[in-house]
């Protein structure tokens, strides 16, 4: 057995543990603040035990500044190295030999999964071991199990199994029973946004972090900014392009959704909440599979989604009137290319020509209006029509009084082409786009 | 008292003394373009092209051929699995001349019309921001003077900073807009005429110059090509 212990020196909610998750499935969080990770089936996977350490004591130090980590063979060996050194890796079988060192004082962190039930008998205890000249905790092992029992109750057999290495403790799976929500309240109430933004940051890196370890995307985040007079509160919703685990997508999102607050009435207190989902392996809608410039996408999209600008790409659609035969899409556009079919009865060769299909070379402007602009008849002098009959007419079904326009091509004096239509049910000449 | 009389020094010592820093003319390189495909205005620029990292403006009546020579340019840029983005005005891009000039619809990114010229300003920001695009196109249904300078001046710093081509293709309604119009700023100013496009302003040309340039979408009107047209002399 090969455990991982995390001491992060400062008192953290247990959910920091789901942080580590990605080290190994067993993982046990023990007030006030230690966690215990069972690498020994994983530890190869990961590229060795060095470099789980590595990882591990990096994320332990966004969680805590003051994080030790170390790895044993138990548990409780693996708390007495992380609570004297920043970072130590114990050798395979070696732990008991390595700990025996260690001054009696060290016997108070000689826990494990399993904390002293109470320390004021542990102290009672080191006070006699000093007391009949025992120095290290390799002194104790001459101690007899009998006599610990004897002279200690549970508590001494409790002490001579740890200091034998027999005691069992196990680390289980972690279940994740935590929403993914972090509150905090300001002594000072903050009406600056730079500020408020700066208290938000690390909440918003913790709950990423513990997404992280549960191997989930964020699908939506909300922003909870409670006022400091009248009751007052107001929300936000933050979403990228697609769920993910970009923190700093999201805290650029926060940043540009804070520019556009006002904070006349201060905050005293926020909430965050991540409405989370599973990881999904499909590509998102905007890019090619492998694109290096996926991130640069999801920021772009997500940034100008947020302030509900309306883009994509231009998507072709079977509609005869011009202006709805387009759209714009989130999605790769598919083009509509009507073909002939052709089929083979027998030596017989059957064409069925595709309706429309001579349309996708017709003459169409590069700038269509958004609203066909009405020509009064000063403004029809200036142009000159190119035919005297139109060269496209649209119209629906005999049965639908929609409208039905005569399309002309139209030249300026000044040498600008122009598309006109003529409206057949009023007789009125409207501009529609440019060869531009 | 004797005066300072400086040492004439040989043009060859002096070149000696500079060392490296002087280069061979053969290994100039002019600043980064991107073709635009009409052949005469590709070989008068400098950049071969619209200028990459610079603030260009085509200027035209509606329908002269700005946005065509854009669209040119777009798929070019296009063809060599690049990205391009283009911001509408009142005026859309249409896909089916899009598709008619074998333009990817998949590689052009379109913004619609935005509400004010502060949002237009923040979107263009974004787009160049972003690194992804090589030319983003801003149609305009006013001449770039009515943003304020100092936005302008932001755009340019940016578009150079990110190698981004900006182009503003602008409805030019009068010769007073071209004497507003902040010339300084702007690398490339052309203004699109009947068979011609003036080239007003290009960094190390001499301007005005005249390059010919056909009405655009001629080939299916005789009428066009034809020049014997009374309305078209």
């Amino acid at each position: 057995m090969r455990i991982l212990c995390i001491n992060l020196q400062t008192d953290k909610h247990p959910s920091c543990a789901e942080a580590f998750l990605c080290l190994s499935p067993r993982v046990h969080y023990r007030a006030p603040h230690f966690i215990f990770v069972d690498i020994a089936s994983t530890s190869l996977l990961l590229g060795g035990e060095r470099q789980v350490l590595e990882h591990a004591f990096e994320l332990a130090l966004k969680i805590s500044p003051f994080a030790q980590v170390a790895i044993a063979d138990s548990a409780p060996a693996a708390q007495i190295f992380a609570t004297y050194h920043q970072k130590y890796l114990s050798h395979a079988g070696a732990s008991t030999n390595e700990i025996a060192s260690f001054t009696l004082s060290s016997l108070l962190h000689f826990e494990g999964l399993l904390p002293w039930p109470s320390e004021r008998e542990v102290e009672a205890m080191l006070s006699l071991f000093q007391l009949i000249g025992l120095r290290t905790l390799g002194d104790l092992k001459n101690l007899k199990l009998e006599s610990l029992r004897e002279r200690f109750g549970e508590l001494g057999t409790t002490l001579w199994k740890r200091v034998h290495s027999v005691e069992k403790q196990t680390v289980s799976p972690l279940l994740s029973q935590e929403p993914l929500v972090a509150y905090s309240y300001f002594d000072d109430p903050v009406d600056l946004v730079p500020i408020l933004f700066h208290k938000l940051k690390p909440s918003v890196e913790f709950l990423f972090l513990r997404l992280e370890g549960l191997s989930r995307f964020a699908e939506r985040l909300t922003l909870r900014l409670f006022c400091e007079y009248s009751g007052q509160r107001q929300e936000f919703h933050i979403e990228a392009a697609g769920p993910s685990r970009n923190t700093e997508l999201f805290l650029t999102l926060i940043e540009r959704r804070l520019e556009s607050v006002s904070l006349e009435n201060p905050i005293r207190e926020f909430e965050i909440e991540i409405f989370d989902c599973p990881e999904k392996v499909t590509q998102l809608d905007f890019f090619e599979p492998r694109d290096r410039n996926e991130d640069q996408w999801q920021k772009l999209v997500s940034i100008l989604g947020q302030h509900e600008v309306n883009m994509g790409f231009l998507q072709t659609e079977a509609h005869y009137m011009p202006e709805d035969s387009f759209s714009l899409v989130k999605k790769f556009p598919h083009l509509h290319q009507p073909q002939d079919q052709i089929s083979i009865i027998d030596e017989a060769l059957q064409v069925k020509r595709a309706y429309g299909k001579a349309l996708n070379a017709a003459p169409r402007p590069s700038l269509l209006l958004e609203k066909p602009e009405p020509l009064a008849n000063g403004k029809m002098k200036d142009y000159k029509f190119l035919t005297s009959i139109p060269t496209e007419r649209i119209e629906a079904a005999w049965w639908d009084e929609a409208e039905e326009r005569d399309y002309y091509l139209a030249a300026s004096y000044c040498g600008a082409l122009v598309w006109i239509f003529q409206d057949r049910m009023s007789g009125s000449y409207y501009l529609h786009g440019y060869y531009d | 008292m004797a005066l300072f009389c400086p040492k004439k020094i040989q043009l060859e010592e002096l070149k000696q003394q500079m060392g490296t820093l002087l280069k061979e003319p053969n290994a100039l390189t002019p600043p980064e373009g991107l073709a635009t495909g009409h052949a005469p205005l590709d070989q008068f620029l400098l950049w071969k092209g619209l200028p990459k990292g610079e603030l260009s403006c085509l200027m035209g009546r509606p329908g002269t051929g700005a946005t065509t020579l854009w669209i040119q340019t777009a798929q070019k840029t296009i063809e060599q699995k690049k990205w391009v983005a283009w911001i509408n005005s009142a005026s859309q891009l249409m896909p089916a001349n899009l598709l008619v000039q074998k333009v990817d619809l998949n590689r052009i990114l379109v913004v619609q019309k935005p509400q004010t010229h502060q949002q237009l300003y923040w979107i263009t920001q974004e787009l160049i921001s972003s690194n992804l695009f090589e030319t983003i196109g801003c149609h305009l249904n006013e001449t770039p003077q009515k943003f304020p300078h100092h936005y302008l001046k932001k755009l340019k710093n940016l578009a150079r900073l990110h190698k981004v081509a900006l182009v503003f293709i602008c409805n030019y309604t009068g010769s007073s807009q071209l004497s507003n119009l902040r010339s300084s700023l702007f690398s490339l100013i052309l203004h699109f005429q009947k068979n011609e496009i003036q080239v007003r302003r290009a960094l190390h040309r001499p301007t005005p110059t005249p390059i010919q340039w056909r009405l655009q979408n001629a080939d299916f009107m005789y009428q066009l090509t034809d020049g014997q047209t009374p309305f078209m002399r």
